[in-house]
């Protein structure tokens, strides 16, 4: 009896145990403690019966209820439980203020949710109309639609020769022509940015830089090539894009950042290039902004709040007498661009917890109705524009991006030998890899979505049997700026992103996090990390042993951008320390009220420089004339005396375009592009002396910037990128019918 | 040389006339008529209602604006304050109201108001409406309740009727604001040498003003907080001009939003016709733009609020005169009383 009592005393403690700690829990700490369940146990019971504690715990808690409302909705999907979709539109339904619990449910809801039959319209055809490595991510489809206006950067196309001039494609014969005739890139590096077509198809509006960098001029140019001139060469105007050309051709609608870095849609006389302000706008600049039929009215896109990620909808009266927010948040709308009729503006939008293509009637610069579904799904597709029969135009970027591992030989001629995918999981969204401190595992991150742009997620690989675990990431990551630096111990993760709950990076924002590698638990990290290399877009930050000896030698390294994050992050700068800034060149830094610079090197135009791995040495490339903005000279620089050396110099009309050191840090690696047929070539160079050595290993400029040594030396891992365009059409669309 | 322009007889004989509809947006697709907008301000101005803005009730408004009847002993109109000729800013420390009372801080001018977003330094009006009608009834202004005012100018025919055509009623507190609000609407302030050498003319600009811009945007950090045509951010920030003897003699904008980083914050006053608004601040303490200039070189006054934009500049005499020419600049072309 007395046993019995005992073993049911005991029950009951087993039992209640769990729940009173739970009552002495914040809400987030049994949200993590139910995803700790979930992502790392596997125990998915545990994990829904801590989220449905929260729900019942916490009603009052908005953010705890939508988060958890969010993650039983993914334990349901991993049970195979029905009730997922409920529990993703009630978050949808019920917290519409919830921005990141909103957005992840509409992910998911999107992806289990087959498309509904009827939702589709019938008579939709949809056509690509051309695959090219050129880009034309601006609105350049000819009225007509036969033709698109692009910037020539590649000269791949035949025809073409990649001066950064404008050109055109002709969707119907395949050919391409130019229709400026620019000097070659190594005489002239400023370029062309953006065009836009007259509504009558015979002049394209653009932007070039002018050749001081400091503004921009728009220039109009009959499709023919002929008479080519300037509109506005306004320094006042620094940033202008022309959006939309008038029917009677009589002025264009631009947007433009003025003196003071805010954007205004201004209305630009063709005839005389005298300029209007219609609206000043913020800091954002909108994409697109599109003229009805009638000339009257512009609509464009604008952030729902500054600072938001999300937009609504505005028709704007040209003569300025009127505006009207035609859709409001919560959903995100985009691209307006109005059908040629001009009763319908057709945008994108996610209303329907997909991106999807709606369109709103609107008569009078008003909206008249309710918006209406066109299509349910369009994502990835960014919509260019409308022609004049109404065919909408469409762009798709594709960028697969895949780790590889393989075998590196820098020594001889060198070789590269074993070469595979290091995962087979989401092929073409995985990039950044770092090797743990031992070379036991190597951390990636994994952007899980259409066109590899989904959602960040870091991904921990054992190199000893291939196990992956996959941590969704709270924040936004960029390609750049984000690549994971393992802590000493191996136990954290440092990585830098934007803010927990956005979607996007502020670019100008820089966070940083510590992501513990068993739980895939994130804390805010103290800014305080120095940057030590820039290759290709990508930005390296500080090994814990790099941070170690810059300490031991009393300076900070900055580079980049991170200059003003570290002058008011949470670390700021304090006028005592010397500060080794590297930016076209390495600056001592005095940090005062007035920061003065005072250069080390030569400076220049430089694509490339990296810390070596034990501190001592920063290698950068740099130009030999300042004028010609071509980095063709690498330069040593020792962190100890701050006396710099010239290493290698390649001829003029080659450049150095990416660099790597060994694991030693007595050799590197640099890759020469050549500028007349972008073909790249490795390069071993040895800090102690000696020529630089041409090594036969394929590698282009771009996968170098992102390769990482094991500690062995040898075995490498690295990023490969296949990217390119693709250019739709979509008719049969309802304003055609 | 600055100047106002103003037709008020027109107004009034346009008072008594019944209008038809707002006018039609323009021409179909030709380029913007700017006719009314000074040179350097936004064709599009915000955040009205489409009703009774046209100019009947600019002119009834007018009336209003220059009429003593809105004082509690007739003494005082909006325009005895917010004075034309001073661009609307009356040249006093601080403001001055009926029978010598004596407010706290400094009169703003009303330039350009029609695009704000907030009003009064604290920014406890979000519109126009809600604004113009607080000095009416403040004691240390026009000392006047908005009831006894309506009752007076139900006995003068030229507000009855004007009410009457305008609103189809009897005066009320919200046509009393919808018609001083459209009037405040119509005081715009550009067109000067600054925006004409912005849009293109160089030689409107003197080198010392160039010379000046060049500081505006750059070392002297002015740009961070005075930007885009008005020259203001309409946002709240603690230069420390509140800060006496260790303390906050006046709490700012923390008054209204009860956060404690907004304690000694006011909002960024535009500089549109600056040279003409002296003396300077929220309290008027500072004499002259050499000496606002000072202020902000030695970084404000330091305190535990000060904002983060708010540094010390190494300017030299010279820079300080360049700077002080650029402000100069910014004076032009005041047009009031047109729709």
């Amino acid at each position: 009896m007395r046993r019995q009592t005992l073993s049911t005393t005991l029950l009951l403690v087993v039992l209640v145990a769990p729940c009173a700690l739970e009552a002495q829990r914040s809400s987030a700490e049994i949200l993590e403690a139910a995803r700790y369940e979930q992502e790392v146990r596997g125990d998915l019971s545990a994990a829904e019966r801590l989220y449905r504690s929260v729900l019942d715990a916490f009603p009052a808690d908005r953010p705890a209820h939508a988060r958890a409302l969010v993650e039983l909705g993914s334990v349901y999907e991993l049970s195979g439980n029905e009730q997922a979709e409920a529990a993703y539109r009630r978050v949808i339904a019920d917290f519409p203020d919830q921005s990141e619990a909103v957005a992840r449910a509409r992910s998911r809801l999107a992806a289990i949710v087959p498309e509904s039959p009827a939702a589709s319209p019938s008579g939709i055809v949809v056509r690509q109309i051309w695959s090219t490595r050129e880009g034309f991510d601006v609105g350049s489809i000819s009225p007509d639609g036969r033709e698109v206006a692009f910037v020539d950067w590649t000269g791949q196309t035949e025809g073409l020769r990649g001066y950064a001039d404008l050109a055109i494609y002709d969707t119907r014969t395949g050919r391409a022509r130019l229709v400026t005739d620019r000097p070659p890139q190594t005489e002239i590096d400023t370029y062309i940015e953006s065009a836009v077509w007259s509504s009558d198809g015979r002049w394209l509006a653009y932007v070039v830089w002018d050749t001081t960098w400091l503004h921009q001029k728009l220039r109009i140019v009959r499709s023919n090539g002929s008479e080519d001139r300037v509109l506005i060469a306004n320094d006042q105007l620094p940033n202008i894009r022309p959006m939309s050309w008038s029917p009677r051709g009589d002025f264009i609608v631009a947007v433009a950042s003025g003196w003071d870095d805010v954007a205004r849609i201004v209305v630009v006389s063709t005839k005389d290039g005298s300029v209007q302000t219609l609206k000043t706008l913020g800091t954002h600049m909108p994409w697109p902004l599109s003229i009805s039929p009638d000339g009257r009215f512009v609509t464009y896109d604008y952030l729902q709040e500054e600072g938001s990620t999300s937009h609504d909808i505005f028709i704007l009266a040209i003569d300025g007498s009127r505006e009207e927010r035609v859709l409001a948040g919560p959903a995100d709308d985009d691209r307006p661009f109005f059908t040629p009729d001009g009763g319908w503006i057709v945008f994108r939008s996610d209303r329907s917890g997909r991106r999807g293509l709606w369109a709103i009637p609107v008569a009078d610069g008003r909206a008249v109705g309710e918006p209406e579904l066109v299509r349910p799904d369009l994502a990835p597709a960014i919509p260019l524009g409308l022609t004049n029969d109404g065919t909408l135009y469409t762009r798709i970027p594709v960028r697969l991006r895949d780790v590889q591992t393989a075998r590196l030989d820098a020594g001889g001629t060198g070789s590269l030998t074993e070469v595979q995918p290091l995962s087979d999981a989401f092929v073409g969204t995985n990039s950044n890899p770092s090797w743990d401190p031992v070379g036991a595992r190597v951390a990636y991150l994994s952007r899980r979505g259409p066109g590899g742009a989904g959602p960040g997620h870091l991904v921990i690989r054992s190199m000893a049997d291939g196990a992956e675990t996959a941590f969704p990431l709270p924040f936004p990551i960029r390609d750049g700026d984000s690549r994971p630096v393992w802590s000493a111990d191996g136990k954290h993760i440092l990585i830098e992103g934007g803010t927990i709950g956005e979607t996007t990076a502020d670019p100008r924002l820089l966070i940083s996090y510590s992501v513990d590698v068993e739980t895939g638990q994130s804390s805010r990290e103290p800014f305080a990390r120095d940057v030590v290399g820039f290759s290709n877009g990508i930005a390296f930050f500080a090994t814990p042993r790099q941070s170690e000896r810059l300490r031991d030698v009393g300076v900070r390294l900055i580079g980049h951008r991170a200059l003003e994050v570290f002058s008011g992050g949470d670390e700021p700068l304090r006028p005592e320390e010397e500060v080794l800034w590297v930016r076209n060149g390495v600056s001592r830094m005095t940090w005062t009220a007035e920061p003065s610079r005072e250069p080390i090197t030569p400076l220049g135009h430089s694509h490339a420089w990296s810390l070596s791995p034990d501190g001592s040495t920063i290698a950068v490339a740099l130009p030999d004339d300042p004028e010609r903005q071509v980095s063709n000279v690498l330069w040593l620089l020792s962190i100890e005396d701050r006396v710099p050396r010239e290493a290698v110099r390649v001829p003029g009309d080659e450049e150095i375009t990416a660099i790597r050191w060994l694991p030693g840090s007595e050799d590197l690696l640099f890759t020469v592009t050549a500028n007349d047929d972008n073909t790249s070539h490795l390069w071993r160079l040895s800090v102690g002396g000696g020529d630089a050595e041409s090594l036969d290993i394929p590698l282009d400029p771009a996968a170098l910037a992102e390769l990482d040594f094991h500690p062995d030396g040898r075995r490498v891992v690295y990023t490969t990128t296949r990217s390119w365009n693709e250019l739709w059409s979509m008719q049969g669309l309802p304003w055609q019918q | 040389m600055a100047a106002v322009t103003s037709t008020p007889e027109r107004y009034t004989v346009m008072l008594l006339v019944v209008l038809g509809s707002a006018a039609p947006a323009g021409v179909q697709g030709q380029i913007p008529d700017p006719a009314g907008v000074p040179l350097g301000l936004d064709l599009y101005m915000p955040g009205q209602p489409d009703v009774h803005t046209g100019p009947d009730a600019v002119a009834l408004g007018r009336m209003l604006f220059f009429d003593p009847i809105l004082s509690r002993d007739s003494s005082l109109a909006c325009a005895s304050c917010h004075r034309p000729e001073r661009a609307f800013t009356d040249g006093r420390r601080t403001a001055s109201g009926v029978a010598g009372a004596r407010g706290s801080r400094n009169v703003p001018t009303l330039v350009n108001r029609g695009y704000g977003h907030s009003f009064f330094w604290d920014g406890r009006a979000e519109t126009l409406q809600s604004q113009v009608l607080q000095p009416i009834e403040a004691r240390a202004e026009m000392d006047l309740r908005i009831g006894a005012l309506l009752q007076r100018l139900e006995r003068h025919g030229r507000y009855a009727v004007g009410f009457r055509r305008l609103f189809q009623r009897a005066p009320d507190s919200e046509g009393l604001a919808q018609a001083l609000a459209s009037y405040v609407r119509s005081i715009r302030a550009a067109d000067s040498s600054f925006d004409r050498f912005v849009d293109g003319e160089r030689e409107a600009l003197d080198a010392p003003g160039r010379r000046g811009l060049e500081l505006f945007q750059g070392r002297a950090r002015c740009v961070r907080c005075h930007l885009g045509p008005l020259f203001t951010d309409e946002a709240f920030h603690n230069t420390g001009i509140a800060w006496r003897g260790g303390g906050l003699a006046d709490s700012g904008r923390a008054a209204i939003s009860g956060r404690p980083e907004d304690l000694g914050a006011f909002k960024t006053p535009t500089l549109r016709e600056i040279a003409r608004t002296a003396p300077y601040m929220h309290d008027g303490s500072v004499e002259s733009l050499e000496e606002v200039i000072e202020f902000y070189a030695r970084g404000g006054e330091s305190n535990p609020y000060l904002d983060a934009e708010i540094r010390a500049l190494d300017l030299t005499e010279q820079d300080r005169l360049d700077l002080v020419a650029f402000l100069r600049s910014l004076s032009g072309r005041i047009v009031e009383g047109r729709n």
